[in-house]
């Protein structure tokens, strides 16, 4: 079946069937009436097929009456409900044929057609619309076709209107954008070299096709079987034959090369010039073009061009100068093939030509202060290679320039050059870590009701942590001041809440709380009344089951809290909260607490045993504070006090200890690093006599097992301010749902927690360092940079077992859990902020057992390269096991090298310290 | 309210037509290189003129300037966030006197970039003064992409005395379609810069070092990038303390990369964090030569075009005053507002308000190098839009429905079946709506707000007719 091209007459077929009996139908009608009414009646009904035929007989005058009342029905489709869609659609398609055809002025017919409401998906109706123009003059037609090419969307849409309107008018061809996708659509059906040989809109249309920014879809696909090898493969062809101008295609190709864009838009052509090659004149004439490319194209111009000059620089058809800037623009590129290739070239055009090394050599000599180091000696040996064919000045200038190279290279620089080597900066070495972290201290309680609602309203949409625990303590002190004004604001402001009783609610007796509290809307329902009481009872007396994983015992912690404050709010029991943070990590100053529980004391109430439990896990022991607070908490005589003083004295009332099962088979269940975690907190008798029930699992009551749990792998903001001053049991916590984000593929936002331990208090011990380990290794670069930064905290703070972290990534990645590349990537950023010495202690901690190992793991050698660098500048010393085996053995790959550089850093840093003792 | 069928919902757009005498190029003769940069009407001191004429003189350092250009060219063209087509406005140059600068904006509405060419950079050759668009078209950026070496080169700004203006009009023609929103996001970058300062500097080299190492994914829907300074490089962190500078989408700066190898500096300016992503502007130091990049908070949104100008646009108070300030302006580089309070006779903080209203209206520019606004009226009127802007809309009708009951600092706005409080505290009015609660006046008031302000400054508000 043939479409598109051929003339008017076969194309048709569908249209003619269907309009054939309309036809006749027409007929019928106009003979009875005005033809007008007739023609709106059937555009009313959607009959666009019978519009053809019914608007031959009108005249010039009752076309411009219908149009004014076509018009009218537009506006009036366009204000219709959206259930008449599919009326609207017919009705659409018939107001497009029908008023293509009553508009006499070229510019209004192309507004019509081009209107967006009128177009349609259906190609029958471009056809239609011909037959309803095909009469006009060929100037008229020609300048509508024009002006619908002129807009894009339109164009690709109407393509086969605009040909079929151009069709015997003689104008030139609409060479835009939308055409031409039209065009690349439309063609691509059927043998696709045939098709382009016979039409004659091939050689402009080509032309433009290869100049657009954006390339056409159906010549932009990859791939083996990808429509964009039959084109170019086609485009070949004709250009060999001749139906297509070579050098016209080989210009326009290399100049959108040149102009740039994204790699999508060049992959074509490049394509084609590698299909239809220029010739040597074309090469010659081009060489700035080259050399443009060279400098900014993308990797894969680049590198084409870099062939393309390559092969005229060994002809000698480069001279000297664009030789120089091309060497410039490539020695500044990050890609080391075309770098490693540009240096082989340089040798080779030297050797040949010596005259050029002045010109040359420092150009060369730019890349001394390159970052890889492997950059760096090709290109001392190439200077040196050829230092003889310079002067005194040029010599001087290079080796001013080799004071940039790294100390690896610096003895054979001295070599090189003699007693002219510039001075290197001789600085001692200085850790830079980050500031240590100022205390962040929460606002002081909501102000007046109005700014509590607003807050309220806040927390609910987007707050954190944070917002929420001060939203909650503001609620609960003004409702104990005056509860029936707070709930009347409550009522007025939640008004559309889903648990109060409104139109929107299924079910009005439906229990909205029964999964949770779901934050503070338990609280605010609570108060408002629409919360039963036995729901109520029944969150405040859920069990944590020993068997529960942490996430649970977490989740259930938090909500028993807010139960119970839900249960008190506004009976005069509760006048403020307890355990609300005074610093963002959530714990609380201690002298802060004793004022809180002064206040209880003074109105005679005994505080609520969850918020007790809560606030004393938040309350700051290692606070300097914390003795007098014992006192003064002592002082008040309340049985709240004496617990509080208790605590504050006791020494370390929580702890975990965490084992691994050791690592079976992968269908054993023992395998993935989550199933061998195993969590244990340490039994705790005071615990479990003076917390509540919701506290004991922290005690030691839950059993520790190590399997999966089905919540999502991630532990709540909320959670990780349960416990600010116990970094190692939070920690400890965290390591679950940690792991998955290592060694598993689809976790992600697990380090949030990292910077509020980072920042907590208490003791650190191997959990912290696990976890700290964990975070390196994530799949994830945005967790990976949280736990950079958790790192450089602590660090800085003075916290991080360096060492540790070390032992416990060597053997994550001994058995595989972890990627070295993950590694090497966060080591690097956090060697580059400056902390080279800590980072060393790490990987000088966690290398020996992997240079032990038999066959060394691939990535080692990029590990060693960041360690080389760190022991570079920091100016380490020490021996490192199993080193001096790779550092000797043969060879050229990146662990050799990198192992040699780190050993010859290693001895430097020995001798530089004995000759500073000496 | 009845909706119309599946129709495209289109944004209003204005469409820009452009006219220049001939296309720009740049050709090579003996004695040197020729860029010919054709300008379309724009306004001088002189009024508006059809092809102005602004700069004739030779360039300091060539091969750098076009690579400036071809930055700023780059961006133009750019569109950086996958959404609709819009269309791509030539780059606008400005003559100060002392300087040109050539701005332009991405097609996404989330990059402005500026190359300001400086007195060293014109080689001391004074400029005219005024704003117009320059035409840019491919053959100029293939020639510009291939200069090489550093032939003298002469730059031209404005159409030659000696050419012979063809009799038909204008050879090349532009009609290019542009979304309101894009146009007012243009002028908006201005008044966002204006609240920074210099957080970052860096050398060549660890520019150099740290943009290479930024991630080239795009990365959208993720928390945006922090940076703070840390000894001589910057170090990406992910909450923002003290000093840090918000970096989102870090792909989009890929646009420095021409001018990389000729930077003797890079430096990073940003508003206080306070937690929120914000914008940030980051300026690479070339001789003789500033390239500028804004980058707006979020890749997807662009820069939103709001600029607080809402509430002053309730009232008409500020519109009398920003009038009576760009009279008195004279195409100066650095507007200095203590000058102009003299010469106005209004109060200094009325001043900056009014320098603000012009900001948004696209009337002048604020240069965060030198930390001052400069005179320069884009080549098309973003302000049109503002004045039906559909907050204030709304606003008006609750007004005439008089659904406002004011009660001392508090005040109730009745919209539909819920009453919303709005409680004004420290100049800035607050509401329990969505709206509000969802972006806390990174977007300006919401519609009950400006309601509580109109009625409270009296302002009688016909019914629409």
């Amino acid at each position: 079946m043939t479409t598109g091209i051929e003339p008017l007459g076969g194309a048709v077929v569908d249209g003619r069937t269907e309009s054939m009996g309309a036809e006749m139908a027409a007929e019928a009608r106009a003979g009875d009436g005005m033809g007008v009414t007739a023609l709106m009646e059937a555009v009313r009904a959607g009959r666009a097929a019978e519009v053809p035929a019914l608007l031959e007989p009108l005249d010039a005058d009752a076309r411009k009456e219908a149009v004014n009342r076509l018009k009218e029905l537009r506006s009036e489709v366009r204000s219709w409900d959206w259930s008449r869609w599919v009326e609207a659609t017919r009705v659409r398609r018939a107001l497009y044929v029908a008023g293509a055809g009553c508009h006499t002025g070229s510019a209004a017919a192309a507004a019509w057609l081009g209107g967006r409401d009128l177009l349609s998906w259906r190609t029958e109706d471009g056809f239609l619309a011909l037959r309803v123009l095909v009469d006009r003059e060929a100037d008229w037609r020609a300048d509508v076709a024009h002006r619908l090419a002129a807009k894009p969307t339109v164009a690709e849409g109407s393509y086969d209107l605009i040909r079929g309107l151009l069709e015997g008018s003689g104008a030139p061809v609409p060479a835009t954008d939308g055409y031409v996708v039209g065009w690349t659509r439309r063609i691509a059906e059927g043998e696709l070299l045939e098709r382009l040989r016979a039409d004659p809109q091939t050689p402009v249309l080509v032309a433009h096709a290869l100049s657009m920014r954006e390339v056409p879809d159906l010549l932009a696909e990859p791939g083996k079987d990808g429509s964009a090898k039959r084109w170019s493969a086609a485009l070949a062809a004709l250009a060999e034959e001749g139906v297509i101008d070579r050098a016209e295609v080989v210009d326009l190709c290399v100049s959108r090369l040149l102009r740039g864009g994204r790699p999508r838009d060049l992959r074509f052509p490049l394509g084609m010039l590698q299909l239809v090659p220029p010739n040597a004149e074309e090469r010659r004439d081009r060489i700035a073009d080259w050399i443009g490319m060279t400098a900014d194209g993308t990797s894969t111009v680049a590198g084409y061009a870099q062939k393309v000059l390559t092969g005229l620089a060994l002809e000698g058809a480069l001279p000297g100068g664009a030789f120089s800037e091309m060497t410039a623009g490539v020695l500044f590129r990050t890609e080391k093939k075309l770098l490693r290739a540009q240096l082989t070239l340089v040798n080779k055009v030297l050797a040949k030509n010596p005259a050029l090394a002045a010109e040359v050599l420092p150009v060369v000599a730019e890349a001394f202060g390159h970052d890889d180091t492997e950059v760096q000696e090709r290109a001392l040996q190439v200077v040196a290679r050829h230092l003889k064919a310079v002067d005194g000045r040029v010599r001087r200038e290079l080796a001013e320039a080799a004071s940039l190279l790294g100390p690896a290279h610096r003895a054979t620089a001295e070599v090189v050059f003699g007693g002219d080597l510039g001075e290197g900066e001789h600085l001692p070495y200085e850790e830079i870590l980050p500031p240590v972290p100022e205390p962040q201290f929460l606002p002081g309680p909501v102000g007046t009701v109005e700014e509590l609602m607003e807050d309220l309203l806040v927390q609910r949409r987007s707050g954190g942590t944070m917002e929420f625990e001060l939203a909650l303590d503001g609620l609960v002190r003004h409702a104990h001041q005056d509860r029936e004004g707070v709930a009347s604001r409550v009522r007025e402001t939640f008004a559309d809440a889903y648990w109060q009783d409104n139109a929107s609610s299924f079910h009005l007796d439906h229990d909205h709380f029964r999964h949770g509290p779901r934050g503070t809307e338990a609280v605010l329902a609570s108060l408002v009344g629409k919360v039963e009481q036995k729901r109520i009872k029944k969150g405040m007396n859920q069990p944590v089951p020993m068997t529960s994983c942490v996430h649970g015992a977490m989740g259930a912690t938090q909500d028993i809290r807010i139960w119970e404050i839900a249960h008190l709010i506004g009976g005069g029991t509760l006048p403020l909260l307890l355990s609300t943070p005074s610093r963002h990590t959530g714990g609380i100053d201690p002298l802060e607490l004793v004022r809180r529980l002064r206040e209880y004391a003074d109105a005679g109430l005994e505080p609520a045993p969850v918020d007790l439990g809560h606030a004393l896990l938040r309350v700051r022991r290692q606070d300097p504070s914390a003795a007098r607070a014992a006192e003064e908490a002592e002082s008040l005589g309340s049985a709240g006090g004496a617990r509080l003083a208790a605590w504050l004295r006791s020494e370390s009332p929580l702890e975990a200890t965490v084992r691994f099962h050791p690592r079976g088979e992968k269908e054993s269940g023992r395998w993935w690093l989550v199933d061998r975690i195993l969590v244990e907190m340490t039994k705790r008798a005071t615990l479990r006599k003076e917390f509540p029930k919701a506290l004991h699992w922290l005690g030691g009551s839950l059993l520790p097992n190590a399997r999966r749990c089905y919540h999502w792998e991630q532990v709540p903001e909320h959670g990780a301010t349960l416990l600010p001053a116990d970094r190692e049991l939070l920690a400890a916590c965290l390591l679950s749902s940690m792991a998955s984000a290592v060694d598993g593929d689809s976790t992600r936002d697990v380090t949030g927690p990292l910077t509020l331990l980072a920042e907590g208090e208490g003791q650190v011990g191997r959990a912290v360092a696990l976890v700290l380990a964990f975070g390196l290794g994530c799949r994830d670069a945005d967790d990976r940079l949280r736990a950079v930064d958790a790192l450089l905290v602590l660090a800085a703070r003075g916290d991080l077992d360096a060492a540790q972290v070390g032992r416990d990534v060597a053997w994550l990645l001994a058995e595989r859990s972890m990627k070295p590349n993950r590694l090497a990537d966060a080591a690097r950023t956090a060697a580059a902020t400056g902390a080279y010495g800590t980072v060393w202690t790490i990987l000088s901690a966690a290398l020996p057992p992997l240079l032990e190992a038999e066959t060394p793991m691939r990535g080692l050698g990029e590990l060693l390269a960041i360690a080389a660098d760190c022991a570079e500048r920091c100016g380490a010393t020490g021996e490192l096991a199993g080193l001096e085996r790779h550092a000797t053995a043969r060879g050229t790959s990146q662990l050799v090298t990198q192992a040699k550089r780190l050993w010859s850093a290693l001895r430097q840093g020995a001798d530089q310290s004995t000759t500073e003792t000496s | 309210m009845s909706v119309s069928g599946p129709t495209v919902v289109s944004m209003t757009r204005s469409v820009q037509a452009l006219a220049y005498a001939r296309p720009s190029s740049l050709e090579s003769t003996a004695s040197g290189r020729l860029l010919g940069l054709e300008t379309a009407g724009g306004l001088t001191p002189r009024g508006a003129e059809a092809h102005p004429r602004f700069f004739a003189g030779f360039l300091a350092s060539p091969q750098i300037a076009a690579r400036g250009l071809l930055a700023v060219a780059d961006v133009a063209v750019a569109r950086y966030h996958q959404r609709a087509r819009p269309g791509s406005l030539d780059p606008v140059v400005t003559g100060n006197g002392d300087r040109l600068r050539f701005e332009s904006f991405s097609g996404c509405g989330g990059v402005y970039a500026r190359l300001d060419v400086l007195d060293e950079g014109l080689g001391g050759t004074e400029t005219g003064h005024g704003t117009t668009n320059v035409d840019v078209n491919d053959p100029l950026r293939e020639a510009l992409s291939r200069m090489t070496g550093d032939d003298p080169m002469h730059l031209r700004v404005g159409p030659d005395e000696m050419a012979v203006t063809t009799l038909g009009g204008s050879v090349v023609e532009k009609r290019v379609p542009l979304p309101d929103r894009w146009l007012r996001g243009f002028a908006e970058a201005q008044v966002a810069s204006a609240r920074f300062d210099l957080r970052a500097e860096l050398t060549g080299a660890e520019a150099v070092r740290f943009l290479r190492g930024l991630p080239r994914s795009q990365g959208r829907g993720r928390a945006p990038l922090w940076v703070v300074q840390a000894g001589r490089t910057l170090r990406p962190t992910t909450r923002p303390g003290a000093g840090a500078v918000c970096l989102p989408g870090p792909d989009r700066l890929i646009a420095l990369e021409r001018v990389l190898r000729f930077a003797t500096g890079l430096r990073v300016y940003g508003p206080v964090p306070d937690g929120l992503a914000t914008p940030s502007a980051w300026e690479v130091t070339l001789p003789g030569m500033r390239l500028t990049l804004t980058l707006s908070p979020d890749p997807a949104r662009g820069f939103s075009g709001e600029g607080g100008v809402l509430e002053a646009l309730a009232t008409d108070e500020a519109a009398a005053d920003a009038e009576l300030i760009a009279v008195l302006l004279a195409w100066e580089p650095r507007i200095d507002p203590a000058d102009l309070a003299e010469q106005s006779g209004l109060a200094a903080d009325r001043v900056r308000a009014a320098l603000t209203r012009l900001g948004t209206a696209g009337r002048v520019g604020y240069d965060v190098a030198d930390a001052t606004y400069f005179h320069r009226e884009l080549p098309y009127d973003a302000d049109r839009a503002e004045r039906h802007n559909p907050r204030l809309v709304s606003a008006r009708r609750l007004v005439s429905e008089e659904a406002v009951t004011l009660d001392g600092e508090l005040a109730t706005v009745v919209s539909g079946e819920q009453h919303y409080r709005v409680r004004e505290a420290d100049g800035v009015l607050s509401c329990t709506c969505t709206w509000w609660t969802d972006y806390r006046g990174r977007r300006g008031p919401c519609k009950h707000a400006l309601a509580v302000r109109m009625a409270r400054r009296g302002v009688v508000v016909r019914a629409a007719s």
